[in-house]
């Protein structure tokens, strides 16, 4: 829609044409049509290992849309009292997480929930569900989730209005609003852009250069001994191999080689509380969402990409290392421990019987997950860190 | 300067464009006229998700995770040319936990151009060969297909059927719940299904049908060893692992009727 509307006020423009003088912002009559508006689409590289990228056809990436999202991402007036920006509970060099086992919002308020990686995070999107986006799956798309954290009471605080009054008399942003989306006036400037643009920035944070995609896509370049056991037992049932133990943890951490995402992205109860009926879990995720009790305790299975970045583990951040998430999955997956515990671990035959020395090599394949290529990525970098961020 | 000119030339280019007026009219909804409609069901009754009811052999029996691909949907016209109304999809009864919706079962609808009359429907359960050679990655999220979490890398195949629940304490067994999970993949699995029926496509027409889960577990003859065997993701066909799905995907087949 957004590039749809953009050349449709661009035709506008050009049946009704007027002078080409193009003159500074007058931020007294708002007009903007004098900028050039010259969407450029922006080209997503393709990556061995992931799918094409998937857009929603009311927002498709521009450059100059991708790069106002990546400005408001890092931008304190987002927040009440510009504290905080998006990136303060999403750090570049942690996979776009925090460290902390719950968001801290303005003046330290403390979250309910982990901050999520945002690498990869637009194959999250199924085009069909409604429930792909935060632990809980609230969102069904990017372009709704974007507009919470600005308004939640345990994050940025603010409200939108505030928010688009103060980009509305900022010196820069009407043009860089102009540039992504054609807009011919101040008062155009509205919420839902702002949140196409976080949107089409977070479609291109997109990376996988870890030793396992080396080990798939690069001749001659392997993983070490150990990350090749932990994916059989990762993957389980490998090649007909009856030998090999299965940790059944693809059921829901899936990936192919080329979609190697590591997520089934749908809910289950992984059995990290131990209840005995539906209304006991501390947290429902998803059954608040859906209203459904079998759904409560149900979690979205999230990406393994980048583990060893995103301590501590879990929506609640409960387990600080790996070794813990580990000896969780092989210690307190039965099906006693609640109505709904998924039955991938349930049924799991040999789970409970890991090694110490399995668990270890299931762990080293999980850091073989680890992909440190983008943590200097200047493309995805704090823009006002550079010497003169509003340069154009 | 560039920058000004290139600005010229598509604008120009829109001005162009723009004086042909294009009417902007509305999307219209298609109107579905032929619907496949599928129920659960338990010894003729709806079943729901996360509902017990009573086996043949005394025990409860719950199903809780149920769900299935179909292939090649195509239906006969009176000349006996078939023509395809989807290549792949996907019936999942998961969310489908009351009384109400059970009863209601999962719709797939289509809208067919070819109208008049029709004398059979076939379709295969599973994942057909061709398509189960393909990658997630070559699919649209829109589709089941295209759906990782369907994929299993293991056995370089989409999985087919999931069926997954409980039993509880058999009068035999030492006690407690017994959960179970079946999944159903590899190509040795696909089962053809062919069913004759007069409809006509003048008006909106639904095709129901009906998979009894009694007739997939507890089939005499057939029954499934939830308590012996409560797992099995295919495997290799020389395995029981394989041998079981197998027989649970047969029976799937069997169950599957056209009212
Ligand atoms: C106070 C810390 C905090 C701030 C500030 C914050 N986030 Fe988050 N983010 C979180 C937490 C916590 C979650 C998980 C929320 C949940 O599941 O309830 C999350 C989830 C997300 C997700 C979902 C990822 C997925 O895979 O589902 C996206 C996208 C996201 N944040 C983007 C943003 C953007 C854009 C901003 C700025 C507008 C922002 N966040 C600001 C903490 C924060
Ligand atoms: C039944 C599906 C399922 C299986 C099987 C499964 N997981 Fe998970 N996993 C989940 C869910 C759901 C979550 C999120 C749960 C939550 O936060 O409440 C999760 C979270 C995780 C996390 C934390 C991710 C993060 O960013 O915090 C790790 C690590 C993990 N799983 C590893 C594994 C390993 C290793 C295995 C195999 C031993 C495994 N999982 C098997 C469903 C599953």
């Amino acid at each position: 829609m957004s590039l749809g509307l953009g050349s449709l006020l661009l035709l506008e423009t050009a049946c009704d044409p007027k002078p080409d003088d193009i003159g500074p912002v007058s931020p007294t009559v708002g007009s903007l049509d004098s900028i050039p508006y010259n969407p450029v689409a922006y080209d997503y590289p393709e990556i061995n290992g992931l799918p094409a990228m998937e857009e929603p056809s009311d927002n498709r990436a521009t450059e100059a849309g991708v790069k106002l999202g990546r400005y408001l991402f890092y931008e304190r007036k987002l927040s009440i009292d510009s504290s905080i920006s998006c990136a303060s509970c999403h750090h570049q060099d942690r996979a776009f997480t925090d460290g902390n086992p719950v968001g801290i919002g303005v003046g330290g308020a403390v979250g309910t929930r982990n901050s999520m990686s945002l690498i990869n995070v637009g194959y999250n999107w199924k085009q069909n569900s409604q429930h792909n986006f935060n632990w809980d799956g609230k969102f069904a798309s990017l372009e709704e989730q974007v507009l919470s954290p600005v308004e939640h009471p345990l994050e940025m605080m603010s409200n939108w209005e505030d928010v688009m009054q103060r980009l509305k008399g900022h010196e820069h942003y009407p043009r860089m609003f102009r540039q992504a989306f054609g807009i011919e006036h101040i008062d155009e400037m509205s919420k839902e852009l702002a949140a196409k643009a976080l949107a089409q920035f977070l479609r291109t944070l997109n990376s996988a250069d870890s030793e396992y995609d080396r080990d798939e896509w690069v001749p001659f370049e392997y993983m070490s001994e150990a990350a090749q056991r932990g994916k059989l037992l990762f993957l389980g049932d490998a090649l007909g191999s009856a030998s090999t133990k299965d940790a059944e943890c693809a059921h829901c951490h899936s990936f192919t080689r080329d979609a190697a995402i590591f997520a089934r992205n749908s809910f289950s109860n992984n059995a990290i509380d131990s209840v005995s009926s539906f209304i006991e879990f501390s947290d429902n995720g998803l059954g608040d969402v859906t209203g459904s009790v079998v759904d409560n305790g149900r979690f979205r299975e999230v990406s393994l990409r980048n583990v060893g970045l995103t301590a501590p583990y879990m929506h609640d951040g409960r387990f600080a290392t790996l070794e813990e998430v580990l000896d969780h999955y092989t210690d307190h997956t039965s099906g006693s421990r609640g109505p709904n515990v998924a039955n991938e671990l349930s049924t799991a035959p040999e789970l409970p019987h890991l090694t110490a020395q399995e668990k270890q090599d299931i762990i080293t394949f999980l850091h073989a997950l680890t992909d440190t290529s983008y943590v200097n990525k200047a493309e995805w970098a704090d823009p006002f860190l550079q010497a003169d961020p509003w340069a154009e | 300067m560039r920058y000004l000119s290139a600005f010229l030339i598509l604008a120009l280019v829109g001005w162009a464009a723009s004086c042909k007026k294009d009417p902007v009219d509305p999307p219209v909804e298609e109107t579905k006229n032929l619907t496949l409609n599928f129920k659960a069901q338990f010894d003729g009754q709806a079943l729901p998700m996360f509902t017990d009811v009573s086996a043949p052999n005394g025990e409860n029996f719950q199903l809780q995770v149920f769900n299935f691909f179909l292939s090649y949907i195509e239906v006969q016209k009176e000349n006996g040319d078939w023509v395809l109304v989807d290549s792949s999809a996907y019936v999942n009864f998961n969310s489908l936990v009351d009384l109400a919706d059970a009863e209601a079962g999962v719709d797939l609808s289509y809208s067919l151009a070819e109208t008049g009359n029709f004398t059979a429907i076939r379709f295969g359960l599973g994942v057909s060969p061709d398509l189960n050679a393909m990658d997630p990655a070559d699919f649209s999220s829109a589709v089941a297909l295209g759906d990782a979490g369907n994929y299993w890398t293991a056995w370089d195949s989409y999985i087919f059927t999931r069926t997954e629940g409980k039993i509880d304490s058999l009068p035999t067994a030492a006690g407690g719940d017994v959960n179970f999970l079946y999944h159903s993949g590899v190509d040795g699995m696909y089962q053809q299904k062919n069913f004759s029926k007069q409809f006509n496509l003048e008006q909106a027409t639904s095709l129901n049908f009906t998979i009894d889960i009694k007739e997939v577990f507890y089939k005499v003859g057939q029954e499934i060893p939830i308590a012996d065997n409560n797992v099995s993701h295919s495997g290799d066909p020389s395995t029981a692992e394989y041998a079981i799905v197998k027989t649970v995907i047969t029976n799937m087949g069997q169950a599957l009727e056209l009212q």
